[in-house]
Formats: structure tokens, C-alpha cells, sequence
């Protein structure tokens, strides 16, 4: 058991990319030999793969395309590293195909953040880190945590974004505005099943609602609360709505501080919301804003 | 252009190009370079932060995805966790060998920017992502921040353990038990 464990982490630390030099050459040799190791790997593969969907986009110089169909016909191109733009005499055929795969796109610079943005962003960085995950008696009553969240984007550098969770809002609903600060969180009960999708662009304090797989009750509401150090109470952030997705402006009236550090709950109320203006019920679901993503990115490495 | 030329594309037709790519059609293997590019360019130069690294990687990625497309087992994996594989398995074989390319070097490589959303951006939500997302939540905070480290910066234990301040060996325990109760989690 102990010695298919061994494996297994080995498979899976190659995967996550933690192994050095040598441990690589050796979990190569094995994934050559050892089919069981081989379909550890590739199960971890699958696993693990589905991050790369909060990894941002990055435009390739178009150049990439032009070596590769050279090399793809067996033609090592130049060692040159200058791109070259695909001209009319390189073959009418060639220079279609190039040109409409890989349509010419200039480099376009990242302005560097100012220097005051960067300082903002690690002081808040490091105030996710020191997050305190109790938030009083409520708080240790809650079970499953977590989620995502699109931190400042626009203070990063560009490829350093997690830009999915950002085009996750633009699926659930269209905020024309370009990038502000959204973060997101998942609001579940247990590990496999996120009740609801909150999102929230901090810039304009809305969040937004998403329903994933919560039941609805005949003759009762689900209601949202924002649980703080800072109140005695949670506060009401209102009925979540019937339709998949519910616009909630309340947040408007929370510091950002406040935001980023609630815990969020849902309770089942009666119809229309806790008549008390209090929770009635016990909390069904919760979670809290933090990252999947590396909060190191401002920061400088050790 | 590169949107009206390849529009937004499913996992299944994605899984079609492959397919298509593995019978030697040019075609669509210039359909999947453009579907997947920018996503494959932005794992590897998180990882290698040199944009000619990443360049090397990116041609050695996609000649490899040319060649073996047609072992790409669509019951066993999806065509971009597969092409994210090669593309992660290329940057981790270079990275290491180039013990020069330490974690200070941070963003040189940074030069060039999307804001046009790659068509796999769409939809990639997925109910796999969902579920390891909540594995990872499950996870102590330090502990999931080291995973994803690990994964996106492609960083070593020895470095992970630079930046943790922690004993490599702590990190190795530390990897074992997150990455066997992920397994557990998940269920598969």
C-alpha cells in the first residue's frame, strides 16, 4: 500500500512539476516502463490539468506558427530569432495558411504598474494571507470554503492574470465595464457540490448570484449573509431570486476590507427572507473570497 | 480575425481536430494551433518567464502534438488538459535543466499580451474544474498555495521550500498528503 502510495505521489509530483532533475529522468524512465505508473501519470494529467483553465492567455508571437510548419515538413528553419513576417514569394499556399492561423498581431508592451499599485496590492495581498478563517461562532459552524477570485487584475502584469474567473462573469452576466476587480467565491456545503457562484466586482460593490446546485423549496427562500468580525450580527445581503442568476447591490454599503474578509452564508428562510431580519435556520452553505491562483505575483521571490 | 477564423470551439470539436491532426490534415491542425495557442503560451511562460525558452517550448509542444495526436485518448483525458501536458512536461524538462533560471528572474519574459479571449475561454468552467476547485478548498490555506505554486510557477520543492521558509522535507510531507487527499476528494 505504502509502496503504491510512493508511486502514486511520484506520478502525481510529476505531474505538479515539483521534481528535481534526477527524480524527472526517473519518473520518465518509469512512465517508458511501467504501464500502471504510465496511467498514474496520465490520470493526474486530467486531474490536475483542469487548472490551466485560471491560467491567462498569452498571445505567441505569430513566428512560433512559421518554425513549426517548418519543422512539421522537416525543415529546420534558421536559427534566427527575429520574426520574420511571412512574405508573397514563400509560396502562395504556405503564406495563407500562416497568415490565416496566426493572423500578425503586434507586441503590444504591458505598461508597468505604477509603483503605488504595486505597494497596494501587496498590502493587500498580505492581508488575504493573514485572514483569519474564524469569524466567530457562526463561522466555526461552517463546513466547506472557497473558491476563486480575480485579484486587481488590471495592476498585473498581463500574463500573470487569472482572466477565467473574469470571462466566468461575463458568462453570467455582461459587465460592460473591462476589468475591474472581481473576485469569486463558491458557496458549498460539501467538497463536491458548490451550491452557488458568487461573484463580485469590487469596483462597483455588485455581486452577483449564480445558482449551480441548490434545490429549490417550495414556500421558502434562500438567503444570503455576510458574516464579519466587524458586526455582531450577520447581515442580510438579501434573497437569493429564482431565476439561475440574482443581481445583489447591497455590498455597496461595505468597505472593501470588509468584502474580502466575510464569510459568506446562505440560509433557507421562509418565503421572501428571514422575517427577523436575522438567520432562522441553520447555515446551509458557506464560503469565502480567497485565491486559487499564487498571491505572490507582486511580491518579490525570496 | 483569428475569432472569425476559428469561432468558439467545444471540447468536441476539439476532440474532432485532434482526431483530424492525428490523420496528418494540415488544416486542422492550423484550426487547433489558433484555438489553443494562447493558452499553451501562457502555461509555459508562466513557467519558463523567457519568452525565447517559451518560444523553443511552444515549437517542441506542438511538433510533439503533430506527431502523437493520434494517442491522444479522448476517454482518458480532454485534447487541452493533453496538449497542456506536453506543453507543462516541455517547460518542466527545460526549466530544470536550467538551474540558471532561478525564481528571482521574475518577468522579463512578459512582453506580449492578449486581451483578445482565446476561444477555449468560453466555456471552460467545467464541472471537473468545479470539483477540484473544491478539493483544493479543502485543503489547509498554506497547503493549497503551495499546490498551485507548484503547479502554474512549476517551481521545485527545493524552491518551494525557499519560499515557505520551510525544510524541503516538510514540503514533501507536506505535497504527499495534499496530493493524496486531492485523489481521495476527487474520487478517481
Amino acid at each position: 500500500m505504502s509502496a503504491n502510495d510512493d508511486n502514486e505521489v511520484l506520478a502525481a509530483e510529476y505531474v505538479l512539476g515539483t521534481l528535481d532533475l534526477e527524480e524527472r529522468a526517473q519518473a520518465q524512465r518509469l512512465v517508458m516502463n511501467d504501464p500502471a505508473f504510465a496511467a498514474a501519470v496520465t490520470r493526474w494529467e486530467r486531474r490536475l490539468g483542469e487548472l490551466n483553465v485560471l491560467v491567462a492567455p498569452v498571445e505567441p508571437p505569430p513566428a512560433i506558427l512559421t518554425k513549426v510548419k517548418a519543422r512539421m515538413a522537416g525543415v529546420e528553419p534558421p536559427a534566427d530569432e527575429a520574426p520574420q513576417p511571412v512574405t508573397e514569394t514563400a509560396g502562395a499556399d504556405s503564406a495563407a495558411t500562416a497568415a490565416a492561423a496566426a493572423p500578425p498581431r503586434p507586441p503590444r508592451p504591458v505598461a508597468p504598474a505604477e509603483s503605488a499599485d504595486i505597494i497596494d496590492v501587496t498590502r493587500r495581498l498580505k492581508r488575504w494571507r493573514g485572514l483569519a478563517i474564524g469569524t466567530g461562532a457562526l463561522a466555526a459552524a461552517f463546513v466547506g470554503l472557497v473558491v476563486a477570485r480575480e485579484f486587481r487584475p488590471d495592476l498585473m502584469p498581463q500574463p500573470l492574470k487569472p482572466p477565467v474567473l473574469e470571462r466566468t462573469v461575463e458568462v453570467i452576466k455582461e459587465v460592460p465595464s473591462p476589468k475591474p476587480a472581481r473576485y469569486v467565491a463558491v458557496l458549498q456545503r460539501e467538497a463536491a457540490s458548490p451550491a452557488f457562484l458568487l461573484t463580485f466586482d469590487l469596483d462597483k460593490r455588485v455581486m452577483m448570484v449564480r445558482t449551480v446546485g441548490a434545490e429549490r423549496q417550495a414556500g421558502k427562500s434562500y438567503e444570503l449573509w455576510l458574516v464579519s468580525s466587524k458586526f455582531p450580527e450577520p447581515r442580510s445581503l438579501g434573497v437569493i431570486g429564482g431565476e439561475e442568476f440574482t443581481e445583489r447591490p447591497q455590498l455597496a454599503s461595505y468597505d472593501a476590507v470588509t468584502i474580502n474578509q466575510a464569510t459568506y452564508a446562505v440560509t433557507l428562510e421562509p418565503e421572501g427572507g428571514s422575517p427577523t431580519g436575522a438567520p432562522t435556520s441553520p447555515v446551509l452553505y458557506s464560503g469565502k473570497l480567497t485565491q486559487t491562483t499564487p498571491p505572490s505575483f507582486a511580491e518579490p521571490s525570496p | 480575425m483569428a475569432g472569425a477564423q476559428s469561432g468558439m470551439l467545444t471540447p468536441g470539436e476539439l476532440v474532432w481536430l485532434v482526431s483530424a491532426v492525428a490523420k496528418g490534415d494540415d488544416a486542422a491542425f492550423d484550426r487547433l494551433y489558433a484555438a489553443t495557442r494562447a493558452k499553451l503560451y501562457g502555461v509555459v511562460l508562466r513557467i519558463l518567464r523567457r519568452a525565447n525558452l517559451a518560444d523553443e517550448v511552444m515549437q517542441d509542444t506542438y511538433l510533439r502534438i503533430w506527431r502523437n495526436a493520434g494517442a491522444f485518448d479522448a476517454d482518458r483525458a480532454t485534447p487541452i488538459t493533453w496538449m497542456v501536458a506536453i506543453a507543462r512536461n516541455r517547460a518542466l524538462d527545460v526549466v530544470r535543466k536550467k538551474r540558471e533560471t532561478s525564481i528571482e528572474e521574475e518577468t522579463s519574459a512578459m512582453e506580449v499580451a492578449s486581451d483578445d479571449p482565446s476561444p477555449l475561454a468560453r466555456h471552460e468552467m467545467t464541472d471537473e474544474l468545479k470539483r477540484l476547485l473544491a478539493c483544493l478548498g479543502d485543503l489547509e490555506e498554506e497547503r493549497r498555495r503551495l499546490v498551485l505554486l507548484a503547479y502554474y510557477s512549476g517551481w521545485s520543492r527545493e524552491q518551494l521550500a525557499a519560499k515557505f521558509d520551510t525544510p524541503a522535507n516538510t514540503i514533501k510531507t507536506w505535497l504527499r498528503r495534499s496530493l493524496l487527499q486531492i485523489r481521495e476528494c476527487l474520487g478517481s
